[in-house]
């Protein structure tokens, strides 16, 4: 096992060094740099030029690599260009606000999906679930930014019951994390309906109920714990997934967070904040993955064996 | 890459098949209802289609801007959907529109799926090496960025939907891979594979004859899918500015150049939402029926 | 009928030198309709009531301000900032300021005199002037602030500007600034007004480099830098240490009321009206012109309407792309004629603009009306001068000569007025016979392809004094890369207004100059104007002695209290 972990460790250490220089020399090879952004446009061209030969930008790419890796490893992670904030604090701040919307829209779409699917698997065919489908692919078509530009004409504006952007209260986080979540509840809806009825299929649940157990103690308790794993096994992709297509509820809500600092920095051209948090939502990715694959493996003791 | 997931990969597989199989009760029943399922979908796609194809030639005045009627509402005399911020005619743009927003689904999708089952074939078959690196490769495209290859295309390509379609291709592809690969690594176990191998096939030849008609089935049913998250994707890259450039429309850019009138003049956001929401719609009504009609042929148990 | 007519009928209402009656009967004397009179007292009574506001009641001491702004800031660094937020009128002192009136008063220069030559300005400072860090601000460092400005390397945008006419700067004593110029220079106080001639320290700014603007600020304001989230807000705070201020029209000659304030960025342009309209801020600039009507007729609210936020949108034909005629002045003029302002006035900005004839809007000291003769909306001129430059229609409608369409690009940025008003002069552009492209690009490449020599482009500028900075648009020796001139213009004409206005040694040759300027743009077209825009600007009711000046792009805090 150890070995196996060591192992799993190395490959994902090198797919993030990989994806580090990928992620390096894209931002190089794209048009632009920080002075278009971080200085005056009607700046004299000299001093641009002194302050692309500060930043180093006009030494080869990879020499300007091999100093971005050796700065990494001593443990300084840059400085945004913009504002000077450390990444680390950067970090701290848009990352936790990511993580909060994210565990929310997540937590949300779990509590709304997860007894939708339950009852649309249980009354199947019948009007409870078709509403319930028709519901979820509703939800996986409706454009977010349309469905967010709705939720605040209603609840901001004419009922004025919640507020229509900023961060950090709970009132804040309402809207945005109902609109990340609108997708993630149809996906789920579907995969606990579809978990569900597979189940409901095995032979072990007609056993169970030939034993004369009550049918709700069948799907309660036997069931639903062998329906939910898939679906909990891969919350930590949809997670990742919510975090990084996050950026435009963030935008709209101006909820300040990962997804829309990345793709602020990289329009920007902000290439320490840039790397850093493209090389984060890479990291995030891959262990989110992992921990899927080893959720798994720790749900179902048959296929550790393998 | 490892049993773990690979097992993984195939009960996710499994669920979501074995979720749509027509029991032996109610087959018959069954049978019917995915058909529908399938046969509603096609009509919506269909009908999409058939107004991207035809439209131009009943609305073609997409471009032609009259600034005085700007913002006119549906019913207006001479434009049935009413007009935009810059007066052009409401219908005439959403044809165009959906007839983009269509097209760079099929591109992207195209593209991804190409790359992808190209990948998850030859991963799938040769294992070893070949599938832990190019599964590193697939991990790798995963986690990046997109926003960062839709700068370098639009950078490298000058703006405009060819930019987005490459980057939107060049990461949806993983997906593809994924699924292929499972389906590839179950397949090749199967008893036509090692009698093709017995009689001394070529690798190539095994897979093309025999594995790709097998695994072209779950590649339709992700490529509808993918479609719709193509198009949505599209749309929101239009948010910021990056896709379809003056004067043509794609469905995602109509709703973000509306979002400003969304409180006074609603309807130039809302036609192209609607219109983005039942094409999606009836592309992931369309790909949960392709499920149905071709994973029971696969499932020989 | 004029337009400073109606200005100055306006002024005197507002000061309380006419009636209401007085103003309507001398309103109508001027040939101003019924309609247009009643807006006009709408407006009134809403300046009115800010100035009523800044009067009535006690000014009470503490909460924040919260004020929506609608771009995102930049580094508080004023010698290299990409431009300047209302940060900088609550950090940051300048040597002079605009009273309402638009006339010059001390802010850290107490009194200042031109010599009879007109090439020696001499400034006496103020006493007891101080940055945030205590260190005194005298004469000696403010000449540190104009001589940093003056190194190439500094990124100063108006480097240009200053070491053209400034010979040098010296400091004798603490209190005595004085600037040597090479030629006379009256531009000289409408150049030290502007946000990026604050007065930093340079001792601390020198000491942090780059870093310098972004966690740390040593101004002279009344409030002290707390932070900056990119994308966010800035937040400010009360300086308790602050000497006070000399400025004439400021009530509040001390301390600020404001315990803080926070500028809050919302770039959804639907968003800033909803949040001022629910409370979640107290003050806002720029709502979409679209919710101006609603929010004027909320009760919680006074919208203030400015006739310009020194802005304008012009367009630019590349004078090296030879192979479409752009060099001969009668295809510029072409384009210009093209381009029906009015129309986009009316559908794109709700008529809260008006249409730019040339280079500066209508409310700038220095228009002049001149500019009205030219750029007149006129399709069949435009295409009889292209006629004449030997451009005849092909078969597909585009204007073909010798084998070359006009085909070419317009970089933009991408930028959603930007991109309506790219669309609307890319058809109007088409009727004419010309196949705009038009290519849309985010902020970090916009930049960099316009000093890539692109065919065209579409600018959006914003200042104080716009012809300041039009002269670095059009002025030969800016050309791209080594500056903003993108059009690479070369015309004499053009190079003798700029160096007419530069060299300016008096107020009357600065509106001649200025006059030249505007004139020879309007006719040779290095740069093609198209619209500016009004400023508006929100605040709830409970918000007192807050004036957005109509001079310069922000109020200034120092009068401003909540109820």
């Amino acid at each position: 096992m150890l070995i196996y972990v060591a192992r799993r460790s190395a490959y994902m250490a090198l797919i993030v060094l990989l994806s580090s220089i990928a992620i390096f020399y894209s931002l190089r090879f794209a048009p632009g740099d920080p002075t278009g952004v971080t200085l005056n446009p009607l700046t004299a061209h000299q001093a641009r030029e002194a302050y692309r030969e500060r930043l180093g930008l006009n030494r080869p790419i990879y020499d300007q690599y091999f100093t971005y890796i050796g700065r990494l490893v001593r443990g300084d992670v840059g400085t945004s260009l913009v504002n000077g904030s450390s990444n680390l604090e950067l970090l701290k701040f848009y990352g936790r606000n990511s993580l909060i919307l994210g565990l929310t829209a997540l937590a949300l779409s779990y509590v709304i999906a997860i007894p939708l699917g339950i009852l649309a698997a249980v009354k199947r065919n019948k009007w409870p679930d078709q509403l319930a489908m028709g519901g979820a692919i509703l939800g996986m078509g409706i454009p977010n930014f349309w469905l967010a530009l709705i939720l605040v004409y209603f609840f901001s504006l004419n009922l004025n019951l919640l507020p229509a952007a900023g961060c950090c209260s709970p009132n804040q986080l309402i809207l945005p994390a109902v609109v990340l979540a609108a997708e993630g509840i149809a996906v789920t809806t579907r995969m606990v309906r579809s978990s569900m009825l597979e189940q409901l299929r095995q032979d072990y649940v007609r056993t169970l109920r030939a034993q004369g157990l009550p049918e709700w103690r069948v799907v309660g308790r036997h069931v639903l714990r062998n329906a939910l794993i898939p679906v909990i096994s891969l919350s930590g992709l949809r997670l990742g997934w919510l975090i990084g297509y996050a950026l435009i509820v963030e935008t709209i809500f101006r909820w300040p967070g990962a997804g829309f600092l990345l793709v602020d920095s990289v329009i920007r051209r902000d290439y320490p904040v840039a790397q850093f948090f493209s090389l984060v939502l890479v990291f995030f990715v891959v262990v989110a993955n992992w921990l899927a694959d080893i959720s798994y493996g720790l749900a179902n003791p048959v296929v550790r064996r393998a | 890459m490892s049993t773990i997931s690979q097992r993984r990969q195939d009960w996710e597989r499994d669920v979501l098949a074995h979720a749509a199989r027509p029991s032996r009760l109610h087959e018959a029943w069954q049978q019917l209802s995915s058909n529908k399922l399938a046969l509603a979908g096609s009509v919506i796609v269909l009908l999409f289609c058939l107004v991207a194809a035809f439209g131009p030639l009943l609305a073609p005045s997409y471009a032609t801007q009259v600034l005085e009627d700007a913002r006119l509402p549906p019913l207006s005399p001479g434009h049935l959907l009413g007009t935009d911020d810059l007066g052009r005619d409401m219908l005439s743009r959403l044809v165009l529109g959906i007839r983009i927003s269509i097209a760079v689904g099929l591109g992207t999708t195209a593209i991804s799926l190409l790359v992808g089952t190209l990948a998850g074939m030859i991963t799938g078959y040769y294992r070893g090496w070949v599938d832990t690196i190019v599964n590193g490769f697939v991990e790798m495209v995963w986690g990046f960025p997109l926003i960062l290859i839709a700068v370098l295309m639009v950078g490298a390509l000058g703006p405009g939907l060819l930019g987005v379609v490459l980057a939107v291709g060049l990461i949806n592809w993983a997906g593809f891979a994924r699924i292929i690969r499972g389906e590839v690594l179950v397949l090749r176990e199967k008893e036509f594979v090692a009698s093709a191998r017995a009689l001394g096939k070529g690798d190539t030849v095994i897979m093309v004859r025999h594995l790709l008609p097998n695994v072209i089935g779950p590649a339709l049913v992700m490529g509808s899918y993918y479609v719709a998250v193509a198009i949505i994707v599209e749309a929101g890259l239009s948010f910021i500015g990056m896709g379809a450039q003056e004067p043509l429309p794609s469905l995602g850019k109509m709703v973000a150049e509306g979002r400003g009138y969304m409180l006074v003049d609603h309807w130039i956001s809302t036609i192209p939402g609607v219109a983005i929401v039942l094409l999606v719609l009836g592309l992931n009504v369309l790909g949960d029926g392709l499920r149905d009609i071709f994973d029971p042929r696969l499932r020989e148990r | 009928m004029g337009v400073t007519d109606v200005d100055q009928l306006v002024e005197s209402y507002l000061a309380g030198g006419v009636s209401r009656r007085g103003f309507v009967k001398t309103g109508i004397a001027l040939g101003l309709s019924m309609s247009a009179l009643g807006g006009l007292l709408a407006a009134c009574s809403n300046q009115n009531q800010s100035s009523q506001n800044a009067g009535s009641g006690t000014p009470k001491r503490g909460r924040t301000l919260r004020e929506g702004y609608d771009l995102d800031f930049s580094r508080m660094d004023p010698i290299n900032t990409t431009w300047y937020d209302p940060g900088f009128f609550a950090l940051y002192d300048a040597l002079v300021i605009n009273d309402p009136n638009g006339s010059y008063v001390p802010q850290l220069a107490e009194k200042w005199s031109f010599s009879a030559d007109g090439k020696t300005a001499t400034f006496s400072i103020r006493k007891g002037a101080q940055f945030h860090s205590g260190r005194p601000l005298t004469a000696g460092a403010i000449k540190e602030v104009f001589d940093t400005i003056a190194q190439p390397n500094s990124g100063s945008p108006l480097q240009t500007l200053w070491v053209g006419p400034v010979a040098s700067t010296e400091a004798p004593d603490d209190n005595t600034l004085v600037i040597h110029l090479k030629h006379p220079y009256y531009d000289l106080l409408n150049v030290v007004k502007t946000g990026y001639w604050r007065v930093v320290n340079i001792l601390v700014r020198q000491k942090l480099g780059d870093q310098y603007g972004k966690q740390v600020i040593d101004g002279s304001g009344p409030f002290t830098f707390v932070d900056w989230v990119p994308g966010d807000h800035v937040t400010v705070k009360r300086w308790d240490n602050y000497p006070g201020s000399i400025v004439p029209f400021f009530q509040n000659k001390g301390k600020p009321y404001l315990d803080s304030i926070k500028w809050i960025a919302i770039l959804e342009a639907s968003q800033r009206a909803i949040q001022i309209e629910n409370g979640q801020i107290d003050t806002l600039r720029g709502p979409a012109f679209q919710d101006v009507s609603r929010l004027m007729g909320n009760r919680n609210l006074n919208v203030i309407q400015l006739k310009s936020d020194w802005s304008g949108y012009v367009a630019g034909l590349n004078f090296t792309k030879t192979n479409l005629d752009f060099q001969d002045k009668r295809v510029r003029q072409a384009v210009s004629y093209a381009i029906d302002r009015q129309a986009i006035v009316k559908s794109l900005f709700f008529s809260y603009a008006e249409p730019m004839y040339g280079p500066v809007p209508t409310a700038d000291k220095y228009y002049t009306k001149q500019v009205e003769q030219y750029n007149q909306f006129n399709l069949n001129k435009a295409k009889q001068l292209m006629s004449d430059a030997g451009w005849k229609p092909g078969a597909d409608g585009i204007l073909a000569k010798n084998g070359v369409k006009q085909q070419f690009s317009m970089v933009i940025q991408a930028e959603s007025v930007n991109q309506q008003l790219a669309s609307a002069v890319q058809a109007q552009l088409r009727a004419l016979g010309m196949d705009v492209k038009v290519d849309a690009y985010d902020r970090g490449t916009y930049f960099n392809k316009l000093f890539s020599q692109p065919d065209a482009f579409l600018f959006f500028y914003q200042w104080p004094v716009p012809i300041d900075v039009v002269t670095l648009f059009i002025n030969s020796a800016a050309l791209s890369p080594n500056g903003p001139n993108w059009s690479m213009a070369n015309i004499p004409e053009v190079d003798q207004a700029v160096a007419a206005w530069q060299g300016a040694s008096n107020e009357k040759e600065l509106a001649d100059g200025g006059a030249k300027i505007q004139v020879a743009v309007a006719d040779n077209l290095p740069i093609i104007p198209i619209v500016a825009r009004q400023s508006f600007w929100v605040h709830r009711k409970n918000v007192h002695g807050w004036m957005p000046l109509k001079w310069d792009l922000y109020p200034y805090y120092n009068d401003v209290w909540l109820d």
